[in-house]
């Protein structure tokens, strides 16, 4: 850092460090009654808004589970659609209480940018749609051909690294958005488009022929792409952890919003839901139920809590098996498949450690 | 002598077609390329529009797109507002005179046109909203009446309520009262504005402050005091260094920071919207004021007026009346530019219409509906953006600006 540049350093970590410190988070969403929640409204299955306004979606219904925790009712929500660029921002000064836009948890987010990612609600990643009658099985056989990528994405220096490491020669056509990427897609504009796999599914209803096209890993390589990695199974490719974040400096808030994610897991694994809670509160002999819905109210109390803080997040909203299949699952358009996204007993990545 | 063939006629449809598209092979060849490839853009064009397209998607939210999440219950509050705006600029265009004055009554008179046709829709399509377009037209053309038949007893009231209309329309927006509560004059927040309300709120009121402002910023750039000259000029240098853009982001991310508080999104980057369109305005009006002759100044001093009448009464009508083509074109550019206002969070028009092509339902339609979506737009937008450049076009004519 040259010395011309200190102060306006030093002024920036200023104004950073003005934004975190701020008073008790949970204080000032009590006294205000509502939650400001941070959420993106274009993101079909995990934050939009429908015909009459009200904002749906995955990201949305943790925003519900914490105001329902918080403040007993899940409606005390108000949620503020953010842009990409200004999410992070908005955190810092304290505009949002948090933040639940389908941000990946990355080591410079986490650190340099002072905020703290609760549990991963959704495992995403990288992947490639082709069509089904182009024979395009690996990365190997892009070879030569235009791949679609939205620009300024992690997607695009992904595709980049990967490629370069594999020694693939393409043409990246970049577009602004998912829906120009996919429409010239649809066109023949490129044999293939590239973006996180939850975003893939969601597009291919948009297709002509939604049969007609298939989805593959990004991982999907003949060669392995590290030095020592498996061949398909390699770090560098694209992992996106998508959590909800609060900012550093409040660590009883972090925890709140930390447990009431993990609350959601303990109650699928469990099997709480929304429709049995109150009859498990009442009539469980589960130790381990009675602490998640707060009849033995120990723990949820230590969180700063009323005692069935998460018994109102999972009556009112659900567990995450329900949160998912309501926004995600096979009822819905998109039909993501569990994947990683399942409980550690099914062979996917939630875990939650005991309560 | 053999006699001479009769001059051919040079009227006609088909003469003139000869004259100018078929004059030889060459033109002949060019002419009938144009005019197939005009005729397959058309086709393509209008089959999308009335074919291919499905416009179920921009139809079932005309809400959304109209006032986004303004709740559905109190839709009668910018219903009013609409009535009062409409009553007033009725009034004004039946007081108004010839000349110039032609022109408030041709824009009123095509404003209800428009009106009209959304009236008669809802009659149809919208029954929580027909009542209140019906009051629009009634009330409009009331005003219109009051103001053609008792000019005198109406133009100062009118006045007052004009200079009155920004803050009654925000109050009628905003509410009082409690948020939670259910009464019908309950708080609404500016976060729940959005779509074509928003926009033209932001550029409507970005159109009316900066425009005192941008001549302020003119005047003092004139000024022989060093202080406000130096002020004025930095600040219209400084601002316009710097796209709209950037300014929109530092309003709404860097000041917060600044000051510790956290105003509404909508009045940072209202602000943001209002200051940079003054700054490009003062340097349009300063344009205006160079082009007045000294001679004018001079003479207006022999007369015993003093500074601030000369400037008022001599040297800014020759001004304004100048650059009234920059500054409609000014104006046209910020109505269009207020949908830059999405990138800090807001939802105007353009980022509502945004959303809706990302609703679940919108990704069942194959294709999605992106061209849809941005076709309301381009039509929303360019009707508007028309009309201010006729409105502008005319009273060039009236105020005789190139004649002389």
């Amino acid at each position: 850092m040259s010395v011309r540049k200190l102060p306006l350093f030093v002024m920036l970590a200023l104004l950073i460090l003005a934004g975190t410190v701020f008073g008790q988070t949970l204080d000032t969403v009590r006294s205000r009654g509502t939650l400001i929640c941070g959420v993106n409204q274009n993101l079909p299955g995990f934050g939009s808004i429908d015909e009459d306004g009200d904002f749906v979606g995955f990201d949305i219904d943790f925003c519900h589970a914490i105001a329902a925790a918080v403040l007993g009712d899940a409606e005390a929500v108000e949620f503020r659609p953010l842009s990409a660029t200004e999410r992070f921002t908005a955190l810092q000064s304290g505009e949002i209480d948090v933040l639940i836009r389908n941000s990946t948890w990355t080591s410079t987010r986490d650190v340099s940018l002072g905020l703290n990612w609760a549990p991963t609600t959704f495992y995403d990643g990288q992947g490639f749609i082709v069509r089904k009658n182009s024979g395009i099985e690996t990365l190997e056989d892009l070879d030569g051909f235009n791949i679609c990528v939205q620009t300024g994405t992690t997607t695009e220096r992904n595709l980049a690294d990967t490629m370069a490491t594999l020694d693939i020669d393409y043409t990246p056509l970049v577009f602004q958005d998912t829906n120009q990427s996919i429409a010239a897609y649809d066109d023949g504009a490129c044999e293939a488009f590239t973006t996180d796999k939850s975003g893939l599914v969601s597009r291919q209803t948009t297709l002509r022929d939604p049969g007609e096209h298939t989805i593959l890993d990004a991982t999907i390589s003949k060669k392995p792409l590290g030095p020592a990695g498996p061949p398909t199974l390699d770090a560098t490719t694209s992992k996106e952890p998508l959590g909800p974040a609060a900012r550093h400096g409040d660590d009883q808030w972090y925890d709140i919003v930390k447990w009431t994610v993990l609350a959601t897991f303990l109650a699928e694994e469990f099997g709480v839901d929304s429709m049995n809670a109150s009859s498990l509160f009442e009539s469980s002999e589960s130790p381990q139920v009675r602490r998640l819905l707060g009849a033995d109210p120990d723990r949820v109390s230590a969180l700063g809590l009323d005692p069935d803080a998460f018994l109102n997040a999972i009556t009112q909203v659900g567990n995450y098996a329900e949160i998912y299949d309501r926004h995600l699952g096979p009822d819905t358009i998109f039909d993501v498949p569990r994947g990683l996204n399942s409980l550690y007993l099914d062979g996917g990545l939630l875990y939650s450690p005991p309560m | 002598m053999a006699a001479k063939r009769p001059l051919q006629s040079r009227v006609g449809a088909a003469d003139w077609l000869r004259t100018n598209l078929f004059s030889n092979w060459w033109n002949t060849i060019v002419s009938l390329l144009s005019i197939a490839l005009s005729l397959w853009l058309l086709f393509v064009f209008a089959k999308f529009l009335f074919i291919d397209a499905n416009w179920d998607r921009v139809w079932a939210n005309l809400r959304l797109l109209t006032v986004f999440r303004y709740p559905a219950d109190l839709l009668w509050r910018p219903m009013l507002v609409i009535v009062f705006l409409m009553t007033l600029f009725g009034a004004s265009a039946g007081l108004s005179g010839e000349g110039t004055g032609a022109i408030l009554r041709n824009t009123f008179r095509w404003l209800m046109g428009l009106i009209g046709l959304i009236a008669l829709i809802s009659l149809f399509a919208f029954p929580a909203v027909r009542i209140w377009w019906l009051l629009v037209i009634v009330f409009a053309l009331g005003g219109y009446r009051l103001g053609r038949h008792f000019p005198a007893p109406v133009s100062r009231p009118l006045a007052w309520l004009w200079g009155a209309s920004w803050i009654v329309t925000l109050l009628i927006l905003y509410g009082v009262g409690p948020e939670e509560s259910s009464s019908p004059f309950r708080l609404v927040p500016a976060t729940l504005w959005g779509g074509i309300l928003l926009t033209f709120f932001l550029s409507i009121t970005g159109i009316v402050v900066s425009f005192p402002l941008g001549i302020a910023l003119a005047l003092g750039r004139q000024s022989r005091l060093p202080i406000i000259k130096g002020i004025c000029t930095s600040f219209i240098e400084i601002v316009r260094g710097a796209p709209l853009i950037s300014w929109l982001f530092i309003a709404s991310l860097v000041l917060p920071l600044i000051i510790g508080a956290n105003p509404p999104a909508i009045w940072r980057a209202q602000v943001a919207i209002i200051l940079f369109a003054a700054a490009y305005l003062a340097e349009n009006v300063r344009g205006g004021l160079q082009s007045v002759p000294r001679g004018q100044t001079e003479a207006s001093r022999a007369l015993g007026m003093s500074g601030w009448d000369t400037t008022r009464l001599i040297v800014l009508p020759q001004a304004l009346r100048a650059v009234i083509p920059a500054i409609v074109g000014l104006f046209i550019g910020l109505f269009k530019d207020t949908s830059l206002v999405t990138i800090v969070g807001l939802s105007d028009l353009f980022a509502v219409g945004i959303t809706v092509t990302n609703q679940p339902e919108s990704l069942l339609v194959t294709g999605g509906v992106t061209r849809e979506a941005f076709i309301f737009m381009a039509l929303f937008f360019w009707f508007f953006s028309y009309r201010m450049s006729v409105a502008s076009r005319q009273l060039e004519r009236q105020l005789g600006l190139g004649e002389r």
